[in-house]
């Protein structure tokens, strides 16, 4: 048996099922009555269950059992669905995302988890036990085989069979049916035990359904199942068992978790976010080589040549959109983990807080999502910690006791923004002063000087944080200058705004896709740059005529707006003699405003692979990336959003 | 072919009301008695196909009329009538060989399902 290959589905499966666990656990404490819920939780468990159990994940299969018999005593109302036992299934799924990940990186189990896991264990027994001597004594109907009762009844030719009986609900004199269903089925075989035991069934202590492990000579279980039917029974199964080896056992129960696995996933294949990124990779490759083939067979003029040529153009672009494709998810892979950080993060604070997801069905480039995930939290955490106040300060402050949270995420082009709002207090644009001051940044009159948006900025440097004292939650030495400069390095931007008593919004705008984007190549300075389309509202070519000066800065007249002009080397920190009047323009859409950039020469659009800066560009704002030109040439990829005048 | 079926019980209302469903069902009344002796007696006589019985009768009560009956005949199919509450009686006649049990008060339905499967 490989097990290798078993342990990585068993890892990328539960991990899929922790994600909905969490989900469906917080949906069901908002609306314990939510029956239907709380089977899916049960589900899920209990295919985690059957997972670890296969694969000898024995700790594992051990506390989600414990967790599932708590799930079910939540569905069959013994266990109330809230409080401290939705705390302890919550605890459950923190520590299999644990094992999980330690089971993943290749690990065993050190002596502390196992430790953990049967305390966690024993948490769950004291919910489930305490209730269980209160309530009227019931018995589990659900037995494992036990052989040792069952061997001594075996002759030659004899066959297990269990049954499964449910009788109906209005059943009358049940332990006198039950004694019926026991007594026809002695005459041809030797019932070896049942569950409940018979006495408990004869004393009628059961609920409606038990089960019989009946030794018997009769071949066909359809004859068994026929000799016992009659009226007042809703239900029979029967399965015929067989005494197998514990190897035998384990070989049966984990092909069939898997083979069910791959029946229910068939259409899904499970790819290693490394192997995409080396396809990606290669198409990357291929399409630079498609740009260059294209090149030589325009020089060529051979019309073959160039036919050919275009096919696999066509075809490499296919390919790429495919791959590219491939890459997408959707955003409720990273989105839906964020409603437990930010139930725990309000709860450990005594804050009450509404969180509100949106464009969980957006699709984007994984290796973006993952890089995301954590500003995203720094920035959730950042609304729990300080945005939203306490109860009764919102109370005082006349707002709804509970504080609302929402993360949206939508797209625009092809990038996506997302936004994380808060309707707290908002920044403490006093306290950022003062800071501001004693830091010695500013003297207190340049300090005064400034307006609250310009104090804002500060926050974003690194280090400088309003927190007074470090909390568990955002205080973790990361500010909002690492969320900034963390997606500035993906070539995204970030921005913020707050208002006082109103709340604050972080707005995260970041490309879809990374690996490969549509470009216009322009020159300036006898410079070749690459722009992402995304970047660029229009392009346009500008007469001396319709450029003013005003209060020193030179302005465009265009369409109806008057907007600011300046030449896309100055830009970008080149200094130039002159500025040029005329040419073709690029209009740029900067956080709300427009501006002009005036460059040499328009050479075409082009698809480019993103490649990383250079160690020796790194920290150059202008550019988020390099790429290669048709010729084979190095050329930058400028980056729009950072150019300030 | 229908199946003649004997009806024991001491009650005339009862027997009536059983043999108007079981004639709603193809089945044919061959003979009625109201005490256990009758029952046996009348088996003997007319080897009916199915015997339906009450369990509390004066005169040898249904248990040991089913117990008569089947050493008469080991493969006699009985079923029994049974009121609520007499849960040990009833296991006893399945001791000593009824087929199955009806529980009154009746529903037609499962007094002819219960004949059907006792005759199978």
């Amino acid at each position: 048996m490989d097990t290798a290959k078993y342990i990585n589905l068993f890892v990328a499966e539960t991990r899929e099922h922790l994600v909905a666990l969490n989900q469906a656990l917080l949906a069901l404490e908002k609306n314990p009555e939510d029956g239907p819920r709380l089977d899916e939780i049960f589900r899920s468990m209990h295919t985690v269950k059957g997972m670890a159990a296969s694969i000898g994940l024995d700790f594992i299969a051990d506390l989600t059992h414990r967790g599932e018999d708590l799930l079910d005593r939540m569905r069959k109302r013994q266990s109330a669905a809230a409080g401290p036992e939705i705390d302890t299934i919550f605890a459950v799924l923190d520590f299999l995302e644990e094992a999980v990940g330690l089971v993943a990186s290749g690990q065993q189990p050190g002596q502390e988890l196992l430790q953990r896991s049967r305390e966690l264990g024993e948490r769950i027994a004291s919910l489930t036990e305490a209730k269980e001597s209160a309530g009227p004594a019931k018995v589990s109907i659900e037995g494992g085989c036990d052989f040792k009762r069952i061997r001594p009844l075996m002759a030659e030719g004899s066959r297990i069979y269990k049954i499964r009986i449910l009788l109906e609900q209005d059943v009358s004199l049940k332990s006198a049916r039950a004694f019926l269903i026991l007594h026809t089925l002695e005459r041809d075989g030797k019932i070896a035990y049942t569950v409940p035991e018979r006495h408990d069934l004869e004393a009628e202590r059961f609920d409606r359904g038990f089960s019989i492990f009946l030794v018997s000579s009769q071949p066909d279980p359809q004859t068994v199942k026929e000799s016992i039917s009659s009226a007042e029974i809703e239900d029979i199964q029967i399965e015929e068992l067989r005494e197998e080896s514990a190897e035998q056992a384990l070989e049966r129960k984990t092909i069939g978790a898997f083979v069910q696995l791959a029946q229910e996933k068939a259409k899904d294949v499970k790819v290693s976010v490394a192997r995409l990124d080396s396809l990606m990779n290669l198409v990357g490759e291929l399409v630079v080589w498609r740009e260059r083939l294209k090149q030589l067979a325009l020089q060529n003029g051979d019309p073959s040549i160039q036919d050919g040529v275009d096919k696999i153009a066509l075809i490499a672009s296919d390919l790429q959109q495919e791959v590219l494709t491939a890459r997408l998810v959707p955003m409720s892979e990273v989105l839906d983990r964020f409603p437990r950080v930010v139930r725990d993060a309000a709860k450990g604070l005594g804050k009450e807080i509404d969180f509100q997801v949106s464009g969980r069905e957006l699709e984007m480039d994984r290796s973006i999502l993952q890089m995301l995930s954590e500003p995203i939290i720094h920035l959730l955490r950042n609304s729990v910690d300080h945005g939203v106040e306490m109860p009764q300060q919102r109370k005082q402050a006349g707002k709804s006791q509970v504080g609302t949270i929402t993360l949206s995420a939508s797209k625009q082009k092809d990038q996506v923004l997302i936004r994380v709002a808060d309707d707290g207090k908002g920044f403490d644009a006093e306290r950022i002063r003062r800071k501001v001051i004693d830091n010695g940044y500013l003297s207190a009159d340049q300090a005064s000087a400034l307006s609250e948006p310009q104090l804002y900025e500060y926050l974003l440097l690194p280090g400088f944080s309003t927190a007074d004292k470090v909390s568990d939650l955002s205080g973790r030495g990361v500010g909002l200058d690492v969320v900034k400069r963390r997606i500035e390095d993906m070539g995204g931007s970030f921005s913020m705004e707050s208002r006082p008593g109103q709340g604050s919004s972080f707005s995260i705008t970041v490309p879809l896709s990374l690996a490969i984007i549509r470009t216009l190549l322009i020159s300036a300075d006898q410079q070749t740059y690459a722009v992402p389309i995304a970047q660029v509202k229009e392009t346009t070519s500008i007469r001396a005529k319709s450029v003013r000066t005003l209060q020193g800065r030179r302005m465009l007249q265009f369409r109806n707006r008057v907007i600011p002009l300046v030449s896309l080397s100055r830009a970008i920190g080149l200094t130039r003699e002159s500025e040029p009047d005329e040419g073709p323009a690029l209009i740029v859409d900067r956080h709300g405003s427009e501006l002009a950039l005036l460059f040499d020469r328009m050479i075409g659009q082009q698809e480019i692979v993103v490649k990383p800066l250079s160690r020796f560009l790194k920290g150059q704002k202008y550019f988020s990336g390099t790429t290669i030109s048709r010729e084979g040439r190095p050329m930058l990829i400028l980056d729009l959003n950072n150019i300030t005048l | 072919m229908s199946r003649r079926v004997l009806v024991v019980d001491d009650a005339i209302f009862m027997r009536t009301m059983i043999s108007d469903i079981l004639k709603k069902g193809e089945f044919e009344v061959c003979g009625e008695g109201a005490t256990g002796a009758e029952a046996v007696e009348q088996y003997q006589k007319l080897k009916p196909d199915l015997v339906i019985m009450d369990i509390i009768m004066p005169d040898m009560g249904g248990i040991e009329a089913v117990k008569a009956i089947m050493q008469i005949d080991p493969n006699a199919r009985i079923l029994m009538c049974s009121a609520m509450g007499q849960q040990a009686l009833v296991v006893e006649a399945i001791q000593a060989g009824a087929r199955d049990f009806v529980v009154k008060p009746f529903q037609p339905s499962r007094v002819l399902e219960a004949a059907q499967r006792a005759l199978k």
